[in-house]
């Protein structure tokens, strides 16, 4: 008889009738993260904003963002997401002092923080060492590696995920 | 093309065109309404002295003009990518030099982001020498404090002044302090705040400062009695040991300040730096 408590941890098994219709489709539950997965750009420019919806939305990302510095904190409080991507170019608060308030929040101290910025690679790399980034992608963003960029940072703290709710 | 005052035209407008200008810059320093009024306030910045550069009714350049008593300054020179090559900050540069004249300043100053080089050719061919290197330094929050780097229990006395004592201690430093971090920009910014210690070995300094929810800004330190780079590790040691959350912003310390490498011991690093340049008339 079909029973729910007989799905595998992390696994989704389908109905015996649906199963005897199609191809056996094992649906994985991590699978599915992606669809539950929010990503917090804080950025002041409008193009670069609409290009990161465009590039990551279609890999089941949900993209919230924020054209400043305090709407980014606001918004970062507010919906805890899994990953935050702060321009270090703001017009009020500027990037690393975004992130050193963000950094001293107990909610998101799972959450990567990761640097957009067109500074050369040898000051990007002192600047997110000396503040604690997790990481930093060069301006302009390269659509075709970006997603790749994305999904190795999301993977950065998650080996402390145990206890971690599946957001609606 | 034309070159207008900037008093033509809105703060909105000015702020778009800036952003626009910078797009591509080294160093991305975006500005909204609020911090180019804030700046403008601060600086000095003439408005009727300062240009927009015009071509077809759209903004394709702008620079502003801060003026003083025996000085002026030259600041957010900006051409946007589609309108260089063709001398348009020439121009602007023209108009804000000729608007000094007029007011009979004999020295024109100005800052130039360091690998900036055609802004820093254009500015010698205006007649600008260079004068100094200046740093723009960061510090950010620690989670300890490192009381190795300085004892609290060597104070003797601390004291916490005001905006008019703060001025006092500013007004008599020695040394000559760029545009930003001259005594008349620190009147104009509102709740500054001044630490002053006494040491157990008698050295004596202090540290003038903003602070804000999220951050120190404004931050200069003075040292008055004493080694400078002990003085200034214990000043600012005593400074963030009561801030210990802010970020912080040290803004155009001299490349060769005998306090800086006291900066450094308290963890402040250079994120980039300027060239001071100065023209006399």
């Amino acid at each position: 008889m079909f029973s729910p408590e007989n799905t595998q941890p992390g696994k989704a098994v389908l109905h015996p009738e649906v199963d005897q219709k199609f191809t056996k489709v094992e649906i994985a539950v991590e699978s599915l993260a992606p669809f539950m997965t929010t990503i917090l750009q804080i950025e002041d420019n409008l193009a670069n904003r609409i290009l990161t919806e465009r590039v990551l939305a279609p890999h089941g990302y949900h993209i919230i963002q924020a054209d400043t510095g305090e709407s980014g904190i606001e918004m970062a409080i507010e919906n805890r997401p899994d990953l935050i991507l702060i321009d270090i170019g703001l017009p009020d608060y500027d990037g690393h002092t975004v992130l050193s308030l963000l950094q001293q929040i107990p909610d998101l101290a799972l959450t990567p923080f990761v640097a957009i910025t067109a500074w050369p690679a040898d000051k990007a790399i002192e600047i997110c060492e000396r503040y604690g980034y997790d990481g930093w992608i060069t301006k302009p963003i390269d659509v075709k590696t970006f997603p790749a960029l994305i999904h190795k940072f999301l993977q950065l703290k998650k080996n402390d995920t145990s206890d971690q709710d599946f957001r609606e | 093309m034309e070159i207008l005052p900037a008093d033509q035209f809105t703060l909105e407008q000015l702020t778009e065109a800036y952003n626009q200008t910078r797009v591509d810059y080294i160093v991305p320093m975006p500005m909204n309404v609020d911090t180019l009024r804030e700046y403008n306030r601060v600086y000095d910045i003439s408005l009727a002295g300062s240009c927009v550069a015009t071509r077809e009714g759209e903004i394709i350049g702008l620079g502003m003009l801060g003026l003083r008593e025996q000085r002026s300054w030259i600041t957010r020179l900006g051409v946007l990518p589609s309108g260089r090559q063709h001398g348009l900050g020439r121009a602007l540069m023209d108009f804000m030099l000729t608007v000094s004249q007029k007011h009979g300043v004999p020295t024109a100053w100005l800052e130039v982001i360091k690998g900036n080089d055609p802004a820093h050719n254009l500015f010698r061919r205006c007649g600008f020498v260079e004068t100094r290197e200046l740093l723009v330094t960061r510090r950010p929050p620690t989670r300890r404090q490192d009381n190795t780097l300085f004892n609290p229990t060597e104070l003797l006395h601390l004291r916490t002044h005001n905006q008019d004592v703060a001025l006092e201690f500013l007004q008599q430093r020695q040394e000559w302090p760029a545009w930003t971090n001259q005594t008349e920009s620190f009147a104009n910014v509102p709740n500054l705040t001044l630490i002053e210690i006494q040491l157990k070995d008698g050295s004596v300094g202090w540290v003038a400062y903003h602070a804000s929810l999220l951050r120190l800004t404004r931050i200069v330190v003075g040292v008055l009695v004493g080694d400078p780079i002990e003085v200034t590790t214990a000043v600012l040691h005593t400074l963030h040991r009561l801030h210990p959350t802010q970020d912080a912003l040290a803004e155009n310390i001299p490349a060769d300040d005998p306090k800086w490498p006291g900066f450094q011991k308290m963890g402040y690093f250079e994120t980039f730096r300027r060239v001071e340049m100065v023209k006399h008339f």
